[in-house]
């Protein structure tokens, strides 16, 4: 029945956390920051009576991260699904970022994501069921000059989502892998954009009503299908003049 | 933009989600924060600083059902308060009528409701806040610590630094529905012997004044008398749903549709409906709390260049010389009055609150090349009332005037200097009185 979301006080993670609540689950919630997951623990359990646990981990502590996990969820409680909208992005990302920097990077938006999921996996495994829902983006369609890591991290976890799949269906998991295009967070917040952003509640409503169900890679918005398809057919030597 | 449309700011707008992300500014940057950017008068912006904005700090922190205690963060919306406590027999008496103002908002401007006669203003629903400033930390203000802080932080136009949570006090419903009975009365005079009449019996109590017309019935109209209808079986709540309207939005046609003559006739097609309908309604609870919900084409009506509020507060006494003074005063301006409302206010002053005993007046009308010039007026009549402007609600209001009216701003001033010596939260509020 436990449902855990990794990366959940803020954008995304908070809209996953709040409609898999109002949808009656009982939830891990893991955030770097206590101060955000508290009063966000508190809002589910008043608004939905939601059970709710939570996991102040930071996300580039990856192996303390999935051993905390380990022990919130205790063994013998089903694991109905495991969800990571986690990730983080750097403003100086743009080629020539500081080791540390560029390793907390992929840290956050890879190795966070495989940590858990190998520590959770045999459970899931034995018990024949679960989903698990990673989330990436579309700045890493096609590699530019901006977010540079970042974009390798999220194409590299898209890669592991498909051998997680290749792995994971035939013995009875789920497996989805959601390629995000621009959402109304504090991130987007401001900037002007190429397309339409999305508000993260309705990719939440979205993400959560196929959970279990839907499999594979998909985009949201929808129209970002089209576009990816047009932006990766587009030939280098025209994409290379293509601002940033 | 403001909310009446006077005052519009390109500035810098954080959207912050998380605590850190509050605390990352510079510790000397001047700042403003800003809720739902409900209030008419520029109170969340307009004082070139970094804004930021609290929308994503609206959770519930607790609920006592049995005691109808709830701590909430500041920016949590007074509509979600009111799905959370309705269900629980338990509502919020102080408020506002739009359902995204916040929680923050309320304290910071000490709105009233419908019902200040019986309930007073929001502040008496305060138990305790967080109150966080740079140099400060994080303080937690009630009337026993750091009492005189927590006084200047309720009705403080936000200025005391940024309101993180609030533990409420909310009161017991006493039905899922409101019955609304309406009076008839003559002219603008009688508000007050009609107010005080139905007060002992009333729950909640307003007027509504046509001054269109002149002469002896000018601000005939109606007063309106609410109160719980116990009633059972009935699902608490209902007539939730609604279009939700920002400053832009309402200023999205181009022409305002109020002048003398639409105005006129759209009183007397409001007061015909009126009399012509049942002298009884019951309305849903967010119906009767949030009547602005469902009305946000009023506000359009006023088009691109907005409108004035002009709210007062004036002793009950001096209300029959403000009436006269009004009746012969208007019409040298031409200027339509789209919306005229009394409520009884039973309170005391206190620092730049509004707050007190008497009689609050609104007006509504639109805003024009001859507008500020009523305003001006009003500012006149209001002082000669020995009564309150409020503040939040005027973008114009001088500062001569609100030192005037307000015997307690010299005191608020210095309280605030002595708190915040570099005065890092701002607002066009506080860059126009001298705060």
């Amino acid at each position: 029945m436990t449902c855990v979301v990794v990366g959940a006080s803020s954008g995304l993670g908070r809209a996953l956390a709040e409609e898999l609540a109002r949808g009656g689950h009982p939830l891990v919630l893991v955030s770097s920051d206590a101060r955000d997951l508290l009063p966000l623990a508190s809002d589910l359990t008043v608004r939905f009576g939601a059970a709710v646990r939570t996991v102040a981990a930071d996300a580039a502590e990856h192996a303390g991260l999935a051993a905390a996990l380990d022990r919130a969820v205790p063994p013998g409680q089903p694991i109905t699904a495991l969800l990571f909208p986690v990730g983080a992005v750097e403003q100086r990302d743009h080629g020539w970022l500081e080791p540390e920097l560029a390793e907390r990077l992929v840290r956050v938006n890879l190795l966070s994501v495989s940590s858990v999921v190998g520590r959770l996996l045999p459970r899931l495994i034995s018990q024949g069921s679960g989903t698990i829902v990673g989330f990436g983006s579309v700045a890493a369609l096609r590699g530019r000059s901006n977010n540079v890591l970042y974009a390798a991290a999220k194409r590299s976890l898209e890669s592991y989502f498909e051998s997680l799949r290749h792995l994971g269906e035939p013995r009875g998991l789920t497996v989805a892998f959601y390629v995000l295009g621009y959402l109304d967070t504090q991130l987007s917040y401001g900037r002007r954009l190429l397309l339409p952003r999305a508000d993260p509640k309705r990719v939440a409503k979205r993400v959560c009503r196929a959970l279990g169900r839907e499999r594979g890679r998909r985009y949201i918005p929808w129209f970002w299908y089209p576009a990816a398809v047009l932006l990766k057919a587009i030939p280098w030597a025209v994409f290379r003049r293509l601002n940033s | 933009m403001s909310f009446d449309g006077a005052v519009r700011c390109l500035e810098s707008v954080a959207r912050p989600d998380r605590y850190r992300q509050i605390e990352q500014l510079p510790r000397d940057a001047p700042r403003t924060v800003r809720g739902g950017g409900y209030s008419y008068a520029p109170a969340s912006f307009g004082a070139r600083t970094t804004v930021q904005e609290t929308r994503d700090f609206n959770r519930v922190l607790g609920f006592d059902p049995e005691n109808g205690i709830l701590e909430c963060e500041a920016g949590l919306t007074l509509g979600r308060l009111h799905s959370v406590a309705t269900p629980h027999g338990w509502y919020l008496p102080a408020q506002p009528g739009y359902p995204l103002i916040t929680i923050g908002g309320c304290i910071a401007t000490e709105a009233h409701g419908k019902n200040h006669f019986r309930d007073g203003t929001f502040r008496r629903r305060v138990l305790a806040l967080d109150l966080f400033h740079p140099a400060h930390g994080i303080l937690r203000l009630t009337r026993d610590s750091h009492a005189d802080l927590f006084e200047l932080t309720c009705g403080g136009l936000g200025l005391t630094g940024q309101i993180l949570s609030a533990t409420l006090a909310l009161d017991r419903l006493e039905g899922p529905r409101v019955e609304i009975r309406r009076v008839s009365l003559g002219r603008l005079e009688e508000a007050v012997p009609l107010l005080e009449q139905w007060a002992p019996k009333s729950r909640f109590l307003y007027t509504w004044h046509n001054l269109s017309v002149s002469g002896a019935s000018f601000g005939r109209g109606f007063l309106y008398t609410g109160d719980f209808r116990p009633e059972s079986g009935l699902a608490w709540g209902g007539g939730e749903r609604f279009a939700p309207i920002t400053a832009e939005d309402r200023g999205r046609w181009r022409v305002c549709l109020l002048n003398r003559a639409t105005t006129a006739l759209f009183n007397a097609a409001y007061e015909l409906a009126q009399r012509a309908s049942s002298r009884v309604r019951v309305l849903s609870l967010f119906e009767f709390l949030f009547p602005v919900a469902r009305k946000v084409a009023y506000y359009e009506l006023f088009g691109r260049k907005g409108l004035h509020e002009y709210q007062m507060l004036v002793p009950v006494e001096s209300f029959e010389d403000l009436a006269a003074a009004l009746r012969r005063g208007l019409p040298r301006f031409g200027i339509p009055i789209a919306l005229a409302s009394c409520k009884l206010f039973k309170g005391e002053r206190s620092l730049l609150r509004f707050d007190g005993t008497g009689i609050c007046l609104a007006l509504d009308f639109p805003r024009s090349s001859g507008s500020e010039r009523l305003a001006g007026f009003l500012d006149g009549v209001v002082r000669e009332a020995r009564g309150l402007p409020n503040i939040v609600k005027d973008s114009r209001l001088p500062r001569e005037t609100v030192e005037a009216c307000y015997p307690g701003y010299e005191f608020f001033r210095r309280s605030l200097r002595a708190f915040d010596p570099l005065r890092l939260y701002r607002s066009e509020i506080s860059e126009r009185l001298g705060l």
